[in-house]
């Protein structure tokens, strides 16, 4: 059976959406990930290897024991946000002569496999190496048991976030009293009352003396995998799995609807936004678009760069603009034959996704305001950004939509999701912060960076100006383009 | 064969089935039908094991399907596409069923040879994976694949949905022949009131939850279920 797994889940991953992409996107992504382990181990070779130099006064081995339970907690903590056991991907297996403990071990043996538990190992192995195998102070059955512990402690942190993750869906206040008891801890150990990081050191020193100790975090593991097991084997039922529905709260924006088609498209809009998965998930990003003032404006030297500040204000004027921008059209995939054959007016059709990118873009604004705090100089800057995103570039986004064909699966989250990407998001991002960039140059090569700034913001005033004219090259475009783009949409995969 | 007892399922405090007694006999070829949401879907998957019971129980062979799991080495099903691994192709999906099935490469040979004409030419040797494929050659892949095991049991959730004429009319061939010759027992849910009749001996009438006719075919079921829905 074990066999039939291995080779289903092997089959999965070669078929999944993701490399079905194209090559430039996998070559982007699978680097992406190589950077990341590189940056994990070549940082780890560098850390063990100095470590008596970075820390003088403090005994090696000590010192990154003292560090190993912080690691430990981060790793529970950011594997609680964003591991998941996907005890749906069983479904299939329900109705045949499989049985139930199985199914349950196989699953609990594929989160083995996850990203998280290869970090620490890369993380520690160098400090192994380095460390411990050289020296005799240790004996070798002790470098072996503290080796084996760590990775037992690695299988409690995966398994105790399953389960804690698993139960915490269910009772949400233990959820907060564990994240109050890690705050408070943190906050002791920062005012020295309790030390997380002796306590760390001493316990995992120890290992390096007494390997009988191995055994604590070995039962550990046990315990949690045990856990995992017998709750997992009672809630193989699928309904129980997929979150309760409640019913489902209708909620209208009657101010829209004074504004007749055009409003109720932009409510079908919204409605979209709110109530898929993957759209939602695209909002969280919104706070850090707009936070992204503070990476920039307290340091002096980029407030010299008037070029950056350009960058930095189309980007917290826009975030709606980009984030739903990029797949204008995609995210109506799957009821486009429907969009095509209810509607008969294009332009209003646009329009209403006009007005959704313009008025956000206003409230955008708006909320950086307070950024003026900096200096006048960027308000200015981000008053001709929000102009520009107002007029001009939302006209770029419709227009560059009709090359969007690929089918958008609104069901999943956003991170680290690159179904339904193409090269057309790439392209997509090009014309919204060249352009504006290619009017500021001139300006700002003969002396007069101020009136580059102006010329941003006189650019959008006259993009708003000939919004219709705009608009009309928007729609034929699109309605040259629609049946390519229907074909895509139907296109499954 | 198949029992059920005291079997309810209330979703947010709705009862929406409620069989007291109901007792399917080995080779009986049953037929369920009833308007939407009448439970239909809901019993199959309380038999299948695939939803908990609010209250009661089914057994198969006298096992209790929420208790053990001998009974699923005799069953064969198909609801929906959920039963089936979406990214395998058709041949690696059978080839999978019949591993966990302990069949041997020549059985599967078999089948193959079996369900040719069933197929159509369109669902081997295709190089797509399921999930590319029709709703109706899914369909073809799934009932195929539960007849894979020549179950004891049969349980189809409309079979005969998204299946084109032809297909329809050899499935009903296909499944009149297995109830002849293998005996198997079977349970097949449709709206296709022709179908049903055509297929089963028994049919019962579910609405509501709850079973409003039982009947044991005789020349004037037809009409008789055709005017209680037209009712």
């Amino acid at each position: 059976m074990l066999k039939w797994f291995i080779r289903n889940e092997w089959r999965e991953m070669k078929r999944s959406s993701m490399w079905e992409q194209s090559l430039a996107i996998k070559i982007g992504v699978g680097f992406l990930f190589f950077i990341l382990f590189f940056e994990f181990a070549v940082g780890s070779i560098y850390f063990s290897d100095k470590l008596e130099e970075i820390f003088p006064d403090d005994d090696p081995v000590e010192k990154f024991n003292s560090f190993v339970l912080y690691g430990f907690s981060l790793g529970f903590l950011t594997r609680f946000f964003m591991q998941k056991v996907p005890v749906l991907s069983i479904q299939p297996y329900l109705h045949l002569p499989i049985k139930k403990s199985s199914l349950v071990n196989f699953v609990l043996g594929k989160s083995l496999l996850s990203f998280f538990n290869f970090i620490p190992i890369v993380i520690i192995t160098p400090f192994v190496i380095f460390q411990l195998a050289p020296y005799s102070d240790y004996s070798s059955s002790g470098v072996w048991a503290y080796v084996l512990s760590m990775v037992f402690m690695v299988l409690s942190v995966n398994f105790l976030s399953i389960y804690f993750k698993r139960s915490l869906s269910v009772n949400s206040w233990i959820s907060g009293v564990i994240a109050l008891f890690i705050i408070v801890l943190g906050i002791l150990d920062y005012y020295g009352i309790v030390s997380a990081g002796k306590f760390s050191a001493s316990v995992f020193t120890l290992v390096l003396s007494q390997p009988v100790l191995l055994l604590l975090p070995l039962i550990l593991a046990m315990v949690a995998y045990l856990a995992n097991y017998r709750t997992l084997i009672s809630k193989l039922y699928p309904e129980e799995n997929r979150k309760a529905k409640k019913g489902v709260a209708v909620q209208e924006i009657k101010y829209l609807k004074q504004f007749g088609e055009i409003g109720q498209l932009m409510q079908l809009e919204i409605k979209l936004f709110l109530r898929n998965k993957r759209p939602k998930s695209t909002l969280i990003f919104i706070p850090i678009f707009l936070l992204y003032g503070f990476m920039f404006y307290p340091q002096k030297i980029y407030l010299e760069m008037s070029g950056m500040l350009i960058f930095v204000g189309l980007f917290m004027t826009g975030p709606i603009l980009m984030m739903y921008g990029q797949y204008i059209l995609s995210w109506e995939s799957s009821y486009f034959d429907g969009i095509l054959t209810s509607i008969g007016d294009f332009n209003r059709y646009f329009r209403a996704k006009y007005y959704i990118m313009a008025g956000t873009t206003v409230a955008a604004f708006i909320v950086t305001l307070p950024y003026v705090y900096y200096g006048t100089q960027i308000l200015m800057i981000n008053l001709a950004c929000a102009l520009f995103n107002i007029g001009i570039s939302p006209f770029i986004v419709l227009f560059l939509s009709s090359n969007n064909k690929k089918r958008l699966d609104l069901s999943q989250g956003s991170a680290f999701n690159y179904q339904g990407v193409s090269g057309t998001q790439f392209i997509l991002s090009i014309p919204i912060f060249v352009v504006p960039l290619l009017i500021y140059l001139p300006f700002w090569a003969f002396g007069n960076p101020e009136a580059g700034i102006a010329a941003i913001g006189i650019t959008g005033l006259a993009g708003i100006g000939f919004n219709k004219v705009l608009m009309n090259v928007v729609v034929q475009r699109f309605e040259r383009r629609k049946y390519i783009i229907a074909d895509g949409f139907r296109n499954k995969n | 064969m198949i029992d059920t007892r005291n079997l309810t399922k209330e979703y947010s405090g709705q009862v929406v089935l409620n069989l007291p007694y109901l007792l399917i006999k080995k080779g009986e070829s049953f037929g369920l039908v009833g308007n939407n949401g009448a439970g239909k879907t809901t019993y199959f998957r309380l038999i299948l094991d695939l939803i908990r019971a609010t209250s009661g129980e089914v057994l198969i062979n006298n096992e209790i399907v929420a208790h053990g799991e001998n009974w699923k080495k005799i069953t064969g099903s198909f609801l929906d596409e959920n039963f089936l691994i979406d990214f395998l192709t058709p041949e690696e999906y059978f080839e999978f069923i019949a591993g966990v099935h302990h069949l041997s490469k020549g059985d599967l040979e078999n089948f193959y040879a079996e369900f040719e004409t069933f197929f159509n030419g369109e669902v081997l040797g295709k190089k797509k994976y399921i999930r590319d494929l029709s709703k109706g050659n899914q369909q073809k892949v799934g009932i195929s694949a539960a007849l894979l095991s020549k179950p004891e049991i049969l349980v189809l959730d409309e079979p005969f949905n998204g299946l084109d004429p032809t297909t329809q009319i050899r499935l009903i061939k296909l499944l009149n022949h297995l109830k002849e010759t293998a005996g198997t027992t079977m349970l097949i849910s449709s709206h296709d009131l022709n179908h049903i009749t055509d297929v089963c001996d028994r049919i019962v009438v579910l609405h509501e939850g709850q079973i409003h006719k039982d009947i044991q075919k005789n020349n004037n079921t037809l009409k008789e279920l055709e005017d209680y829905f037209a009712a």
